[in-house]
């Protein structure tokens, strides 16, 4: 007899959680991907003949193929296979093991500490360093993925000149010859652009360079910087004073269009710091509170307790209001008159309680004086930031939750881009080193100029690790830069701390660092013909030449740490960084007078539909665009948008219904073309509800020039759409007056010397790829939360939440007896009534706990995750048909608070018409999904090969030599969180479009005739301990059982081992305890919970009391996802917890319904079911 | 009266013949190709670059397997030697020999030797020989008597069956940790009862090999 499962029915009261508008307003598009897990190819079979006919056909096919099998048959035996041992052990390495090494990575603003893991050689993983004061462990996805940027095969790898291959010897022979050129003339029309890095032998070189070459000026240039932060610190403060937020310290937190906790990077480890106030364990811990006043969507909009959204360049306005009611309630009068000052009479962003949030936050504000930050994002203009700097100083935040440090070099000693780009283009420089890997010629403000101050410059040579750029194929010489991973450097930590840089490995493609080639350019001698590395083991007693690149750092350090010695430098290296060296406390105090430049502020009129407001963002992908070819992070969807592989524009609801855009897009966007000042460029467009009305936001990096070695690489050609046209350095962060337009047909790209695009034309509806409606596992509470009353009025809110909701008792109960199961309700019910455990292994049983207060959706686990576990990338294409391989899948959810009235009035959800308003102001939850672990797996029950089973320690484990790709385990599962490799992903490459006559197809679809992967550099990233799957097999998350298993091995071989030593006994004899097995507490991290910068993930044993994944299970926010089903899920989740502020929900109403928990609806008699919604047969 | 038979009975004697012929020969192919040696692999002696020789080496020298293969109560990887550790010796020994040569040439060059692997775990099987070597299970359980052998051959078949026989029951094969590297020792050599003496070693040590899949594949 066919079980039919009759789901309880979604609940009609409440708030509401939608993955999208498609969802919300009942869309086709939508619903398709709700339905079908797998949209394409898997064949549904119409009616019972269409049956009988594909069972012949399938017999037919299953004996002819077993036939052809047997033809094949002679290639099985086994190939001879070889050994190749090291010549000389080196030392350290035990073949088989991880390595792992101390490291960072220079980036702009300030290196990342991180450890490295690397096998026989091989970096292929990393994870941040906690032991450095600038790191709490955790890694954003753009430094994780920076170990495929090693391997990537369109790096620059070779030198050339004028386009033509070149070699390190004639470089260095033509840089010998133009040193004593510009070294007779003093450096005349001499210049030197770099990047934000800091690197303190980089400074000492360029101070070198400075003295040997008076005339020679240096330049800075970064697409995106803190630069107006910078700008309003040194005049508030003083030259090189930089603010540190504390917020572990902060009680209060209110951010003027920041996304600390995500794009804006303000500090190594704040986002850990951030949500050190939110872990919540018992309902009456003290929580920090967040208002965000935000243009665009963010993250950090997500997280925050109360959430304003405001166009950008109205910020300044929201700014000074706040800063008059502090300025009033605390008696500054500067702090008054500045915001009086600052023009913005009678704004309002459309919302009617404008007036008493503001108060209410201020006075939240007042109240925790000396416990608040307020934080301006480094987008926002001086304007905003001296603004926030003035209130923080009448709030006195300056030295309590607030470090001043004074930093690096003042602003005065490096010139800007656009006073390079003038004395250029005045014929002032004739020979320009660039050592960045920005590139101005694609993302300079167009009004610089750029291209043509570039091509005014006699000799150009770019220093870069990237492809071929815009930048360096204009250049006379390309100079390859050598990888992080690859050189001897150093840099310092965002807050100053001193941190080395060491190789792991050779360079692969050759190279120089930026060291080297600034150190070959003020040394006084000739740069040395270059000999290749070589491999032979030295004499015995002789020490390996490290290269110039150590030298160097070697030297720094000396100065840095006078008279270190040896061993000193050795821990250096081991530890990563110097203790003790970050920026000393900056002394200065405010100076009101900063406030004056308010009063010469315009008033900037508020965006309309006529003249809307653009702005500019980095990429959560890209960054700036130095990613593009990096084919992890393209893949990784957008935190918010869920956009893969491409760019988009971001709007509201109102303004996407005022152009006529498509609400629901998921596949199909609309595309609209952005105008200003002339400037026209075109981006699809998508609908993020939420976003301020009247205003696009653009994230840029994308839509780069060429193909193939001439562009952005393989991975990174073709996708996306330029924004950066449209910036200019009067509006670097944005603009406002731009005209919109949505296309009616579409547009040709005109050919030739303004080609901007790779596009031919720009299609009226651009296909997009986005991962939002994929493996959607519709409504059900799936995300819970509440506020911190509504959890200290009852304790167990949670299971009172959707589903669980319908089930009656109270926690204990409801998660173990009156559950409904899939199998006989009393399985595995002992004698006392307790439940036998139903896997067998009494020293570990493994579970995960993912604290969803604490978790932003940056996708840093989610890139971790694919760096340890060799997960391939599928492509643009396959994205679009739900195929991404991600093991860990980020949702996000919507929502909104369902119109009271319309429950009372039975109107039903998908039949409710949705005000604009209801749909633009929404909260968002954010979710990561991997493979449960269900202790009653549905997946197993219906494998007919027994390819996915459960392991003793309590994991669904997934056979691959078993699987023959039936795909019932993913039809079956109800968290949809297994993936199908649908193609031989690790070996035929997705990325490539091949041509057969009139037809065009992906690689993929070549079968045995497409491309490979580049193999060989490929393989060299992948976790050796890792099977890499191919076609067509199930694969999920394991837990990262390789790292389980090398832990319980370890435990037993040394405990065996060490024991027997100790006790000299080597029989039966020896004492030995079973908990002697056992790994130690926290043993084990996963590679997603040692990415998570919020430490939002928990693991661990199930059977160890002193656990953290234990006691995180212990926390009252603890649920299971479906947990109706009786599933038993090893992986749960802690509910979100908002802390709203109590009197602004008082006296508005509009916040008081954003802050709603999800429907906690009675049961309800369902069709055809039992009155607990149970089985029906 | 009715035929008893139907008709199509008449060649149906016939089609059984050719039935049978072709399981026959299914059955002949199948059983030369995958119970050879070949196939299996036991008895597999590939002619190595070296003629280095075990039963010199572990057997007359009495060498222990670990001066060469250090890291086998570590790492997975049971490490074949680097070219130095050859050398230590022979730097001295048999200095004039042309097989030593070749080990010479790595040494000097850094250009690793190519040894002919004998042994081959599949790439989705993850062998794990510290495991196995701290709880009691010796070499020669595995490789077979390789302090006789001048040339190494595959000894056992190390199937998955082969493995599950052991993980099953391995009191078979533990033995006392100090004897793991001695491949003359039997329990027998001791007067002991290998399966009684086996039992009390898993029972002390709490040996409990995996039997599910997550145990080696992953």
């Amino acid at each position: 007899m066919k079980r039919v499962w009759q789901h309880p029915a979604e609940p009609t009261t409440g708030k509401r959680y939608w993955r999208s508008l498609g969802q919300l307003t009942g869309q086709e598009t939508s619903q398709k991907w709700q339905d079908r897990e797998f949209q394409d190819g898997a064949a549904v079979m119409k009616d019972e003949e269409e049956q009988e006919t594909s069972r012949r056909s399938f017999l037919k096919l299953m004996s002819a193929s077993t036939a052809m099998a047997g033809l094949g048959l002679a290639s099985c035996r086994r190939p001879e296979t070889y050994l190749k041992p090291y010549s000389k052990m080196p030392e350290w390495v035990v073949p088989g093991k991880i390595l792992y090494y101390a490291t960072a990575m220079p980036r702009s603003g300030g290196g990342t500490p991180m450890v490295v893991h690397t096998t026989e050689g091989r970096p292929t993983h990393l994870q941040g360093n906690k032991f450095h004061p600038d790191s709490n462990g955790g890694l954003d996805s753009q430094a994780q993925a920076s170990v495929l940027g090693l391997y990537d095969p369109d790096r620059a790898r070779a030198f050339s000149n004028y386009g033509k291959p070149s070699s390190r010897d004639d470089f260095f022979t033509f840089l010998n010859a133009a040193k004593k050129e510009l070294a007779a003339s003093g450096g005349k029309g001499f210049a030197v652009l770099t990047d934000e890095v800091v690197s303190p032998t980089r400074l000492r070189l360029i101070g070198e360079l400075q003295k040997k070459f008076p005339a020679a000026k240096v330049y800075r240039y970064e697409a995106f910087g803190p630069a107006n932060v910078r700008a309003a610190y040194t005049k508030a403060f003083g030259a090189g004073v930089m603010p540190f937020y504390r917020f572990d310290k902060a009680d209060r937190i209110f951010s003027l269009d920041s996304d600390f906790l995500g794009l804006d990077r303000v500090g190594g480890k704040s986002v850990g710091q951030f949500m050190s106030g939110r872990k919540a364990q018992t309902s009456a811990d003290p929580m920090n509170r967040l208002y965000a006043v935000e243009s665009n969507y963010t993250i950090t909009g997500g997280i925050a307790d109360h959430r304003m959204r405001v166009p950008a360049s109205q910020t300044v306005k929201v700014a000074a209001k706040l800063a008059a009611l502090i300025g009033a309630a605390t008696g500054d009068a500067a702090l008054s008159a500045a915001a009086a000052s600052v023009k913005s009479e009678g704004y309002n962003p459309g919302r009617e309680d404008f007036e008493v949030w503001f108060k209410t936050a201020a006075d939240d504000l007042i109240a925790s004086k000396g416990k608040t930050i307020v934080i301006a994002g480094s987008n926002q203009p001086e304007a905003v930031q001296v603004l926030a700097a003035a209130i923080n100083q009448a709030l006195g935040a300056y030295g309590s939750t607030i470090e001043l440090k004074q930093t690096g070099l003042p602003e005065s000693q490096l010139g800007t881009l656009a006073e390079l780009s003038s004395q250029a283009l005045a014929g002032n420089v004739q020979t320009l080193l660039v050592i960045s890997d920005a590139n101005p010629v694609f993302d300079a403000p167009a009004d610089l100029k750029w291209p043509a101050a570039q091509d005014s410059i006699k000799t150009v040579i770019v220093h870069s690790t990237r492809h071929l750029t815009a930048t360096a194929r204009k250049a006379s010489w390309m100079v390859p830069a050598t990888h992080y991973l690859e050189q001897w450097g150093d840099t310092r930590g965002f807050e100053g701390t001193y941190a080395v840089v060491q190789p792991m490995i050779l360079p692969l493609f050759g190279g120089v660092s930026d060291h080297e080639l600034l150190g070959a350019l003020v040394s006084n001698e000739d740069t040395p013909p270059f000999v290749a590395p070589s491999m032979a083991p030295l004499p015995m007693g002789t020490v390996e030449d490290p290269g110039p690149g150590y030298k160097l750092v070697r030297d720094t350090f000396n100065a840095l740490v006078p008279g270190a010695s040896e061993e000193v430098w050795n821990n250096t290296l081991r530890d990563g960084f110097v203790a003790k060296t970050e920026y000393p406390a900056a002394t200065t105090a405010f100076q009101s007078g900063a406030l004056s430049l308010l009063a010469a502020l315009p008033d900037a009129a508020a965006p309309s539909l006529t003249a809307m407001e653009v702005t500019f963002l980095p990429c959560a992908k890209i960054a700036d665009g130095r990613y593009i070819n990096s084919a992890w992070l393209q893949e990784a969807p957008d935190p918010v948008s869920k956009v893969t592989w491409d760019n988009a524009a971001l709007i509201s609801v109102k303004t996407a219904k005022d152009l006529k855009i498509t609400l629901a897009a998921v596949d199909e966007a609309d595309v609209i073309s952005v105008e200003i000042g002339g400037v026209t460029r075109y981006f699809p467009v998508l609908v993020i509800p939420g976003h301020a009305d009247n205003a696009v936001t653009l994230t840029v990096g994308y839509g780069q020039l060429g193909t193939g070695p001439e562009g952005p690489g393989r991975v990174g050609q073709g996708t996306g759409f330029d924004a950066y046209g449209l910036r200019t350095s009067a509006t670097p962060y944005f603009a406002t007056g731009a005209k919109v337009a949505k296309l009616s047909g579409s547009v040709a790209v005109p050919e030739g010397g303004s080609k901007w695009t790779d596009h031919k034309e720009i299609p009226a509806v651009y296909p997009i790829a986005t991962t939002q409606e994929h493996h959607s596992m519709y409504g059900r509470a799936l995300v819970r939360e509440g506020t911190q009353k509504d959890w200290q009025d009852d304790e167990d809110f949670v299971m009172e939440q959707g589903t669980d909701a319908h089930l009656h008792g109270d926690r204990a109960e409801k998660t173990a007896e009156n559950a409904f199961s899939l199998y006989k309700p009393n399985a595995g019910k002992k004698e006392d009534g307790t439940r036998e455990p139903l896997l067998s292994d009494d020293l570990h049983q493994w579970g995960m706990v993912i604290d969803l207060n604490s978790c932003t959706g940056c996708t840093s686990c989610l890139v971790a995750c694919q760096s340890e576990n060799n997960i391939p990338v599928v492509g643009k294409d396959q994205v679009r048909r739900g195929r991404e391989m991600h093991w860990i899948r980020m949702d996000r959810y919507f929502a909104t608070d369902l119109d009271s009235d319309a429950a009372l009035n039975n109107r039903q959800v998908e039949g409710h018409e949705w005000e604009e308003d209801e749909m633009d102001d929404p909260s968002m939850l954010v979710e990561p999904v991997g493979c449960q672990h269900c202790e009653a797996a549905p997946c197993e029950t219906v494998c007919p090969v027994n390819a996915t089973v459960h392991s003793p320690d309590g994991l669904n484990v997934m056979v691959y030599n078993r699987c023959i790709g039936t795909r019932y385990c993913a039809n079956n599962c109800p968290f949809k969180a297994r993936r199908f490799n649908f193609f031989d992903y690790n070996k035929r490459n997705p990325l490539v479009e091949k041509s057969a006559g009139p037809l065009s197809f992906n690689n993929l679809y070549a079968g045995p005739l497409g491309d490979r992967h580049d193999t060989e550099l490929s393989k060299l990233q992948k976790n050796p301990n890792v099977s890499v799957r191919m076609r067509g097999v199930i694969e999920k998350c394991t837990y990262c059982l390789q790292r389980i298993e090398s832990a319980r091995i370890d435990a037993r071989a040394h405990a065996r081992k060490d024991k027997s030593r100790e006790q000299g006994k080597y029989d039966e004899t020896l004492v030995l305890a079973k908990q002697d097995l056992r790994i130690p507490t926290n043993g084990i991290k996963v590679a997603c919970q040692e990415a998570c910068p919020a430490e939002a993930i928990h693991f661990g044993n199930l059977l160890d009391k002193d656990s953290d994944v234990m006691k995180a299970k212990g926390n009252a926010r603890n649920y299971e996802l479906l947990g109706y089903l009786s599933v038993r899920a090893r992986t749960t989740y802690l509910a979100r917890i908002k802390n709203p502020n109590p009197e602004l929900i008082k006296a508005s109403p509009r916040e008081a319904k954003k802050v709603g928990q999800g429907s906690k609806t009675r049961p309800v008699a369902v069709a055809g079911s039992s009155s607990h919604g149970a089985a029906s047969h | 009266m009715a035929n008893t038979f139907p008709r199509w009975t008449n060649t149906l004697p016939l089609k059984l013949l050719v039935c049978f012929l072709f399981m026959g020969a299914g059955i002949a192919g199948g059983v030369t190709y995958y119970f050879t040696q070949k196939y299996t692999r036991v008895g597999y002696m590939p002619s190595q670059p070296i003629a280095f020789s075990h039963k010199i080496h572990a057997g007359q020298l009495g060498m222990d397997c670990r001066y060469c293969h250090s890291f086998v109560e570590q790492s997975g990887h049971a490490n074949v030697p680097a070219s130095s550790t050859c050398w230590n010796c022979h730097q001295h020994v048999k200095t004039n020999s042309p097989q030593i040569a070749l080990i010479k040439e790595s040494v000097d060059t850094g250009k690793p030797l190519e040894w002919v692997k004998v042994h081959n775990t599949p790439d989705y099987a993850y062998f794990n020989h510290s495991v196995h070597v701290t709880a009691g299970v010796s070499c020669v359980s595995c490789h077979g008597k390789i302090n006789e052998m001048p040339v190494v051959f595959h000894d056992q078949s190390q199937s998955m069956s082969w493995c599950l026989d052991c993980h099953l029951a391995p009191e078979q094969h533990l033995r006392p940790m100090d004897k793991i590297t001695n491949l003359n020792w039997t329990a027998k050599s001791e007067g002991k009862d290998q399966k009684e003496m086996g039992q009390k070693l898993k029972d002390a040590w709490h040996i409990e090999p995996p039997v599910n899949c997550a145990g080696c594949h992953r």
